[in-house]
C-alpha cells in the first residue's frame, strides 16, 4: 500500500481491524452456543449488494438465499432435538425449542489470521484457517467430525459497524475423528435410531458450482481461496463472493 | 465508534489489546513449561481477590491460588522430577526441573479481546483445542490426549502493566491425539482406539487437567475438593491443596444430553469494568 | 517485569500506534508464510516475505530440530527450488498414471496440503522498531497421497524491517510430534528408547522422532540439537525478552546456538 495515514487514521484503522477480529471470534462463539440467529442478525450485512455464503459445492447468493440457509440450519437443529428426545427419555418433558442445540459442540477454532483493511476504510478482507471440531447428532448418532480449511471473508462497513458481506467456507479436510482423511469424507454407517437426521432436505446453493473440493490425489495445487493482499478500494481487488 | 474518546486513550486501548493477547500467550507457554511461580508474580494483579476457576472449583483469592497453582504444583512436580531422575539420571541436567513435568499445551484460537473505553480493564475469550502430553515420564511411556476448553479472562491495568484479574477455564470434551475418542467415548460407546494408547481417555467429568481435577501421573494438581482431616498421602506425594472457595462443578462437559453453555461471558464493547459481568462470577451447579 | 514495547516515556502517541501496526503486519507476514507453505509455493513465499537486502540475505536462516540452513541462497535451493522440482516430478508421475491430468502450473502441488496453522502469538518488538521476535504454536497437518497425519510444532522467528516492510529473517520450527490419524499414540519415550533400545529392525511407535537435517557435509548447513521434546519443555527455546536492538537479544537463527558464528560461513567477509 502506498498511502500514508495520519496518526488518527491509524488509530481508526486499528479499531476497524480489532472489530473484525472480534466479529469473527463472536461468530465462532455464537455458532458454538447454537445462536445462529445472532450470527445472521448481528454479524451479516443488511444493505450491501449481493451478499454471498459459499461452500465447496456453490454459493447461497443474495439475502433471501442466505437467510434461507440460516432458517434451514435452525430447522435441522430442531429435528436433531426431536431425535435426541426419542433416544433419551430423560429429555421427554422438554420442547424442541428448549432442547435446541442439545448434544452439540462445534468450535471452529480460527487460526492464522490474515486481515487487510482497504485504504478507503470501507471494506476489508480476511482469511483464517479453521480447525473445526463438530460434535453433534448425525444420522449415525452422536459423532465427532473434524473439518479443516480456509475461511475467507469480505467485510463491509454499514452504519459505522463492520459486517460480513461475502463468506467462503471451503474445507479441504473432513473426516470422522480418528479416521483417515485423505481422498474424501467417509461417514459412519447410518443408525436407524437417528436416520431421519440424514433425510433432512437441506436447501442446495442457489448458485451451484464447484468452488473447492476435499483433498484427494487430483485436487489442483493452486491456491484456493486466494489470500487477501493490501488494496485501495474494493473495485480494485477480487471478491470472495460471486 | 470511539471517536468521542481522546486519541491517546484510543491508543491505550490498542496497546492494551496487544499486551493482553501477549499475556495470555505467555500464560499458555509457561503453563506448558510448569513455570507457575513467575506467572503469578509477574503477570497477575496484586489484588487479594484474584480468582482462577475450573470446572472443579474456583480458587477465590491469591492465597488459594498460591497454595494450589504454585506451591502444590511445585511439590508434585518436584516429586515427579525425583522419580524420573531415579530411572533416567540424565534429566538431572535440566536447568529448570519444573519444565520436565508434563507438557500441557492449551494453545488458543478464535480470540475476542475487548478493552474498556476507559482503558483500565479488558475482557477476553478464547477457545483451546489443546493437549496434555508427556514425553519424559517416569514410567517411560509417552502419552498425549486432547482437551477442548474455553478460556475467559479479565485483565486490569495496574502500575503500568496489563495483568490478569480473573481466569476461568471451561472444559468441553477430550479425546486422543490421533483423533479418536471424543463423542464416541464420552457418549459411552466403544470409540475407535489404537494400539499402545496412553493411559486415560477423555478426562472424567468435573475434573480434567488444569488448575483442578485429578492429575495424570506426576501431573499438576489444583483446587481439590473439601478436605476432611489431614492431607492424604499419595505414594510418596503429599497433597497440600487448599479447598476451593467455590466448589465445583461449575461447568458440565459435553454429553449427548448436555445443552450448549453460554460460558464464559462473551466480551462486548463496554465503558468501564463496573458495567460488566466478570469471570469470577461463577456458581456451583 | 519491564515492559518497554509501548512505554509512554519513550514513545509518542504516533509511535505507539505505529508499533501496534507493526505487530499486526508481522502477524500478516506469518499468516502468508502458512498460506504459501500450504500450497507449496515456497519460491513465491521467499520472494515475497523473506529478506531481500543482500546483507540480510547472507544471514538468513531456516532452522529445524536438527540444524539450520544458512543464507537465503541455500534456503532458496533447498526449500524453494528442490521443492518445486519435487512437485514437477510428482506431477509427471501423476500424469503418467492418469493422462487426463493437465500438465500446468496450477497442478503443481497436486493433491497435497501442508498446513502449519498458527495460534497463540507472542511477539516482542524491538525498542528501536527495526526487528521483532515472534513465537507461535502450530497445530497442523501434512497431507499427501502417500501419507497424512497431524503435526504439532513451534515457530520461533526473527523479523526485520526492510524499507518499511516486515520480512522473515530467521525462521525456526521445532517439531513436538507428529502422528497419523486413528493409529493410537504412545509407546516408549525417547529417554526409554535410549535406555532400552528396541531390537534391530523395529521402528518407534507413537510417531517418528523429530528428524530432518543434512547428513552430508555442507558449508551452508549447521548441524546441532536445536530442539527436542525428550525432556518435555526443558530444552525449548525461551520466549523473547524485551530488548532495544537486535544485538542485545538471543537470535532464533544459528547465531543463537553455542559454537556458531557467521564468520564460520563467510570467513569474516
Amino acid at each position: 500500500m502506498s498511502k500514508q495515514f495520519t496518526t488518527e487514521e491509524l488509530v481508526g484503522r486499528w479499531e476497524d481491524y480489532q472489530e473484525i477480529v472480534n466479529l469473527m471470534g463472536r461468530r465462532s462463539f455464537y455458532n458454538l452456543w447454537k445462536l445462529e440467529d445472532k450470527v445472521w442478525e448481528e454479524l451479516w450485512c443488511k444493505k450491501a449488494p449481493d451478499p454471498c455464503l459459499g461452500f465447496n459445492d456453490g454459493y447461497y447468493k443474495g439475502y433471501e438465499a442466505i437467510e434461507g440457509w440460516f432458517k434451514a440450519t435452525k430447522e435441522l437443529g430442531l429435528l436433531k432435538a426431536r431425535v435426541a428426545k426419542k433416544n433419551h427419555p430423560e429429555l421427554a418433558d422438554k420442547t424442541d425449542e428448549e432442547l435446541y442445540g442439545v448434544g452439540s459442540l462445534t468450535p471452529d477454532n480460527l487460526t492464522t489470521p490474515l486481515v487487510y483493511i482497504a485504504e478507503d476504510g470501507q471494506t476489508a478482507k480476511g482469511m483464517w484457517y479453521a480447525l473445526a471440531h463438530i460434535t453433534d447428532y448425525t444420522e449415525a448418532g452422536p459423532t465427532t467430525i473434524h473439518q479443516w480449511g480456509w475461511i475467507a471473508v469480505d467485510f463491509v462497513k454499514e452504519d459505522g459497524a463492520w459486517k460480513i458481506w461475502h463468506l467462503l467456507d471451503t474445507p479441504e479436510i473432513k473426516h470422522v475423528a480418528g479416521k483417515k482423511w485423505y481422498g474424501g469424507y467417509e461417514p459412519k454407517p447410518v443408525d436407524p435410531a437417528y436416520a431421519e437426521i440424514g433425510e433432512f432436505d437441506f436447501p442446495k446453493p442457489n448458485v451451484p458450482m464447484k468452488v473447492n473440493e476435499l483433498l484427494n490425489a487430483k485436487r489442483p495445487g493452486k491456491p484456493n481461496p486466494l489470500a487477501p493482499r493490501p488494496y485501495d478500494t474494493f473495485a480494485n481487488t477480487f471478491s470472495y463472493g460471486i | 465508534m470511539y471517536e468521542h474518546l481522546p486519541l491517546s486513550q484510543r491508543i491505550d486501548r490498542a496497546v492494551a489489546t496487544v499486551e493482553c493477547e501477549k499475556a495470555h500467550s505467555l500464560h499458555v507457554d509457561w503453563h506448558a513449561a510448569g513455570i507457575h511461580r513467575e506467572e503469578y508474580t509477574d503477570y497477575w494483579s496484586k489484588r487479594n481477590d484474584i480468582t482462577w476457576a475450573h470446572a472443579s472449583g474456583q480458587m477465590g483469592n491469591r492465597w488459594t491460588y498460591w497454595q494450589n497453582y504454585v506451591l502444590g504444583q511445585e511439590l508434585k512436580v518436584l516429586n515427579n522430577f525425583r522419580q524420573t531422575k531415579e530411572i533416567y539420571p540424565e534429566v538431572e541436567n535440566c536447568p529448570d526441573w519444573r519444565t520436565l513435568n508434563e507438557y500441557s499445551n492449551h494453545f488458543v484460537t478464535s480470540p475476542i479481546i475487548e478493552v474498556a473505553e476507559d482503558a483500565q480493564s479488558a475482557q477476553a475469550l478464547f477457545y483451546t483445542p489443546g493437549y496434555i502430553a508427556g514425553f519424559a515420564s517416569a514410567n517411560g511411556q509417552q502419552r498425549c490426549m486432547v482437551l477442548y476448553e474455553r478460556y475467559g479472562a479479565d485483565f486490569v491495568f495496574e502500575d503500568g502493566q496489563w495483568l490478569y484479574l480473573n481466569l476461568r477455564v471451561c472444559p468441553d470434551i477430550g479425546g486422543q491425539i490421533d483423533g479418536s475418542g471424543f463423542a464416541e467415548k464420552a457418549a459411552g460407546g466403544g470409540g475407535p482406539g489404537g494400539p499402545g494408547g496412553a493411559p486415560g481417555g477423555a478426562p472424567p467429568a468435573g475434573g480434567p487437567e488444569g488448575p483442578g481435577g485429578p492429575p495424570p501421573e506426576g501431573g499438576e494438581g489444583g483446587p481439590g475438593g473439601e478436605q476432611k482431616g489431614p492431607p492424604p498421602q499419595m505414594g510418596n506425594q503429599v497433597d497440600i491443596s487448599a479447598p476451593t472457595e467455590i466448589p465445583g462443578p461449575l461447568y458440565n462437559q459435553w454429553s449427548p444430553t448436555q445443552m450448549p453453555q453460554q460460558e464464559p461471558r462473551l466480551p462486548m464493547p463496554y465503558k468501564t469494568q463496573a458495567d460488566i459481568r466478570l469471570n469470577n462470577d461463577v456458581k456451583t451447579l | 517485569m519491564a515492559h518497554t514495547m509501548f512505554d509512554k516515556k519513550i514513545y509518542s502517541d504516533a509511535e505507539r500506534i505505529q508499533r501496534v501496526w507493526d505487530i499486526i503486519e508481522i502477524k500478516n507476514v506469518m499468516a502468508l508464510h502458512i498460506y504459501y507453505h500450504c500450497y507449496a509455493r515456497q519460491i513465491e513465499e521467499l520472494e515475497d516475505i523473506w529478506v531481500q537486502k543482500p546483507e540480510n540475505k547472507k544471514t538468513a536462516s531456516f532452522g529445524q530440530s536438527r540444524g539450520y540452513m544458512l543464507g537465503y541462497d541455500k534456503i532458496m535451493q533447498a526449500y524453494g527450488i528442490n521443492n518445486l522440482n519435487n512437485q514437477k516430478k510428482a506431477l509427471a508421475e501423476a500424469i503418467a498414471n492418469d493422462p487426463t491430468i493437465e500438465d500446468c502450473e496450477d497442478n503443481l502441488g497436486l493433491g497435497q496440503s501442508f498446513v502449519h496453522a498458527i495460534t497463540t502469538p507472542y511477539i516482542e518488538l524491538a525498542g528501536d522498531g527495526q526487528t521483532a521476535q515472534g513465537v507461535w504454536y502450530t497445530p497442523g497437518h501434512t497431507s499427501g497421497s502417500d501419507r497424512h497425519g497431524y503435526m504439532y510444532e513451534k515457530y520461533f522467528i526473527d523479523f526485520i524491517k526492510e524499507d518499511g516492510e516486515w520480512k522473515i529473517w530467521h525462521l525456526f520450527v521445532g517439531t513436538d510430534f507428529s502422528t497419523p490419524p486413528g493409529e493410537g499414540f504412545g509407546g516408549p519415550t525417547e529417554l526409554e528408547r535410549e535406555k532400552n533400545p528396541p531390537p534391530p529392525g523395529q521402528g518407534f511407535p507413537g510417531g517418528p522422532p523429530p528428524g530432518g537435517g543434512n547428513k552430508e557435509p555442507d558449508p551452508y548447513y549447521f548441524s546441532c540439537d536445536a530442539y527436542t521434546m525428550k525432556f518435555n519443555y526443558c530444552h525449548q527455546k525461551p520466549l523473547p525478552k524485551p530488548y532495544w536492538t537486535f544485538s542485545e537479544t538471543r537470535s532464533y537463527g544459528p547465531d543463537g546456538e553455542e559454537g556458531f558464528s557467521w564468520d564460520m560461513v563467510y570467513g569474516g567477509k
